[in-house]
């Protein structure tokens, strides 16, 4: 608010209210001053209304060298001032002026001209208070002009304030001559038709005027209307010698009336001429009211793409701001089509009549049909039968995200031809702000489906983890590692270290097709199954086919699990092995490297007992230094930015080249072939790798803890 | 991103559905919709063709295991034919062909077909 306006002084902030305030007191003592000094020397009071007399000159000399003292205070300490031209500060300045001029005609009504006239020391006090409380009015009067002239600061500025200081210093002058001579109400007249003339001309311009609602130029009107009011009257009383306030005025200095009176014609014309301004500018405030509730309607849009809000609660401020700016009789917002058609928010429409329009082919096909924002100026040109319909005119908005269309805006009028070409585009601007905050709202929930998936894949990996065996067992004979390094997501490997029946140790590696959860769930089942099975199992293959015949009819029949399986027999070294379509087992002896393969399906893509005619068991007779490997696909099959997959070759090259080293080493270096290979690429898929060494007893490894 | 893309083409006695590109986890449900489609629309006989196949995976396959028992109680099968060495060799490790039988090319499946009947 202007009141608490903010200047800087010697870099001092002083708020423009207290300074007003100081202001007042200042003008208040010196008419307190100017009333005591008259009361002290009876000659000024005997005197008063009778005209011009040496005493009551010097008497009100005094006291205007004191006004005048303030007012140039105050001039210096608002030289600096900022005064912006606003709607605010004008209306404010109306506001007081109007109020501050009829109290004081009031007070000049309310006063018994008696009181005036005669001797004594009321008389005396408030003969100047009116007569300064007019000199604080239109000193105020001037004061706001020079400030509402320098806020728009032109070259011509300068020479125009101090030719209107001049008129104004001639019209005062005039006022004095006029006592004596007819010439001086001359002057005033002269120098108040010039300095009226110049105010028309040179008032500024009011760059923020043509901007403002209809409703503030009401207000300014008004205001404006008011203060020439005030002034109108003014200028009646000041212009007559006989009225309270002209004789107050008179009695401080002759013919100080005509002086006031003067200004107060300036002022008039001003307020006129503002009057004619913001009448101008009137016409076009109904395109300026719609500019600007346009904008505040964009903007309001846009927060709330920001909110990320829920998809109704977008379209239902939508309509809400469509209906507000088109002046539209209704609007609705629809999801969907045929029998999914959901009406997501109505303005001044209630639901099922937006469902009845609905039933009407045409309407409907109106309203599907618009691929792009269309106007529709008269359904009846549509062939929609309109007799029994309320609605005549409307726009439709689809509105479409990635393509599709996901909803449609329609606002309505009773009339035909109800909207303005403005409106189908704001309308259409209002359709392109809602699909980038419907996406958002989109792209938001996608954000949080994305951490359900997080999550889910936390407890999925932590399913898997604790599968796992945490040991790595002491077996005579053998040298053993095993590890399973999780992809991003859980790819549903599984291994584990097993006794059959016979209490003969084995291995398990498994891997189960899918990821997340569900592969967790079914390794989870697998285990399980294992655990239980194993003890009856006389070995691999017919472990395998146990689980197949107890994990049967258990699966989805998109899955599977492939499994491949070693027992180990310490006595002899040997080493059984079965293949349920599982990677094949790679064996380095002294000889070279081969690959062990044998017959086997994986589990759960035949029944049972297919599965039992086409596994395989092979035995191996394994000398100190073999070396069985067993992975999952995730090892050959790792692949790198260019999307070659590591393949086996690459292992059999790598066991070649190893010398007699322990199963934690050979598994260690195969991992490290994986990152050479995959270059920094994601893993898509666990990686397991067991390796077995064999080794005589004395040769035992240290069995080790992880 | 991989694509992949399934097309169709009808012939006297079987449906010939054509496979190009990734079928992995992503594609694998479109794969299935779109497999389902064709099975309930044509014939009971449906060849495979994977000669433009680039990629398999387990999600991939899965999806012959779901219409392979229902097609065959119908009377009729699923043979897959033309299949690249990378996508033969994951097929085969499994042990599919205990499943599916496989043939190098489609005319091959045809003629089989003719055979049986």
């Amino acid at each position: 608010m202007p009141i608490t306006m903010q200047v800087e002084h010697n870099g001092k902030q002083v708020s423009g209210g207290v300074r007003m305030v100081v202001w007042i007191l200042l003008t208040v003592v010196a008419c307190i001053a100017h009333g005591t000094l008259g009361v002290v020397i009876p000659i000024a009071t005997s005197e008063a209304g009778q005209g011009w007399t040496a005493q009551s000159g010097i008497l009100s000399a005094i006291g205007l060298v004191c006004l005048l003292g303030v007012v140039a205070l105050v001039a210096i300490f608002v030289r600096n001032r900022r005064v912006q031209s606003s709607f605010d500060v004008v209306s404010w300045f109306l506001t007081v002026y109007s109020v501050a001029s009829l109290a004081l005609l009031l007070l000049g009504a309310l006063t018994p001209a008696s009181i005036i006239g005669s001797a004594g020391i009321i008389s005396a006090v408030s003969t100047r208070i009116l007569a300064l409380a007019s000199i604080v009015v239109v000193v105020g009067m001037i004061g706001f002009f020079v400030a509402y002239m320098r806020a728009r600061p032109t070259r011509r500025l300068r020479a125009y304030l101090i030719t209107q200081a001049s008129l104004f210093a001639v019209i005062g002058l005039g006022g004095l001559l006029s006592v004596s001579t007819e010439g001086g109400v001359v002057l005033v007249i002269m120098a108040t038709i010039t300095s009226s003339i110049m105010t028309v001309v040179n008032a500024p311009r009011l760059p923020w005027l043509p901007t403002l609602s209809l409703d503030k130029k009401l207000r300014l009107l008004w205001l404006a209307g008011c203060a020439a009011f005030a002034s109108v009257l003014m200028i009646v009383v000041f212009f007559q010698d006989d009225t309270v306030l002209s004789v107050a005025a008179t009695t401080l200095i002759g013919r100080l009336n005509l002086a006031v009176g003067a200004v107060y014609v300036i002022g008039l014309v001003a307020f006129v001429r503002l009057i004619v301004t913001v009448l101008v500018a009137l016409p076009n405030s109904s395109i300026v009211d719609r500019r600007s509730f346009e904008i505040e309607s964009l903007a309001a849009l846009a927060r709330l793409m920001a909110e990320s809000a829920s998809m109704e609660h977008i379209l239902t401020r939508t309509t809400e701001l469509a209906v507000r700016v088109t002046q539209a009789h209704g609007a609705w917002a629809e999801v969907g089509s045929g029998d999914e058609l959901n009406i997501v928010a109505t303005q001044h429409v209630h639901v099922d009549y937006v469902r009845s329009l609905h039933r009407n082919q045409l309407i409907r096909q109106v309203i599907a049909g618009a691929s792009s924002p269309v106007v529709i100026d008269s359904l009846a040109e549509y062939g929609v039968d309109t007799r029994a319909l309320a609605i005549r005119s409307m726009v439709i908005i689809p509105i479409a995200v990635d393509g599709a269309r996901c909803a449609t805006l329609v606002a309505f009028m009773t009339a035909d031809f109800g909207f303005h070409p403005d409106d189908h585009r704001l309308l259409a601007a209002f359709g392109d702000i809602l699909s980038i905050a419907i996406e958002q709202s989109r792209l938001h929930a996608s954000v949080l489906e994305q951490e359900r998936l997080q999550k889910e894949a936390d407890v999925a990996r932590e399913i898997q983890t604790s599968l796992l065996p945490r040991l790595h067992p002491r077996i005579e004979g053998i040298d053993l590692y095993g590890i399973m390094v999780p992809a991003s997501e859980v790819g549903g490997d599984y291994f584990d270290y097993v006794r059959f029946a016979d209490g003969s140790f084995g291995v398990v590696i498994a891997d189960v097709a899918g990821k997340g959860i569900p592969a967790a769930l079914y390794m989870a089942t697998l285990k399980g199954a294992v655990l239980a099975e194993v003890r009856e199992a006389s070995g691999p293959a017919d472990l395998l086919h146990r689980l197949s015949l107890t994990l049967s009819g258990q699966m989805d029949k998109r899955s599977y699990i492939t499994m491949s399986c070693v027992q180990f027999q310490p006595s002899t070294s040997s080493l059984r092995y079965a293949r349920a379509g599982h990677s094949p087992m790679i064996i380095k002896t002294s000889t070279g490297v081969d690959i062990v393969r044998p017959k086997g399906v994986a589990i759960g893509i035949v029944p049972p007992e297919t599965f039992r005619t086409q596994i395989e068991e092979v035995e191996l007779h394994l000398v100190d230094g073999d070396v069985c490997l067993l992975t999952t696909d995730g090892v050959t099959e790792r692949r790198n930015e260019s999307m070659q997959e590591m393949g086996i070759a690459a292992i059999n090259a790598l066991l070649l080249n190893t010398a007699a080293q322990s199963a934690k080493d050979i598994v260690g270096q195969v991992q490290r072939q994986l990152d050479h290979h995959a270059q920094g690429a994601d893993a898509h898929d666990d990686v397991t790798i067991v390796a077995i060494r064999a080794c005589s007893g004395s040769s035992l490894p240290q069995g080790q803890l992880e | 991103m991989n694509t992949f893309t399934i097309t169709h083409t009808h012939h006297d006695r079987a449906e010939i559905v054509h496979l190009h590109g990734y079928l992995d986890a992503h594609t694998a449900s479109q794969f299935e919709r779109d497999l389902r489609v064709i099975i309930e629309q044509g014939d009971a006989h449906v060849i495979v063709d994977f000669e433009h196949l680039d990629y398999i995976s387990s999600a991939g396959l899965g999806v012959f295991m779901v219409f392979i028992e229902d097609i065959r109680k119908q009377g009729g099968d699923i043979l897959l034919a033309a299949m690249r060495d990378n996508v033969f060799s994951v097929f085969d490790l499994l042990g599919f062909q205990v499943l599916f039988r496989i043939f190098p090319t489609v005319d091959e499946a045809m003629a089989a077909l003719s055979n049986n009947a």
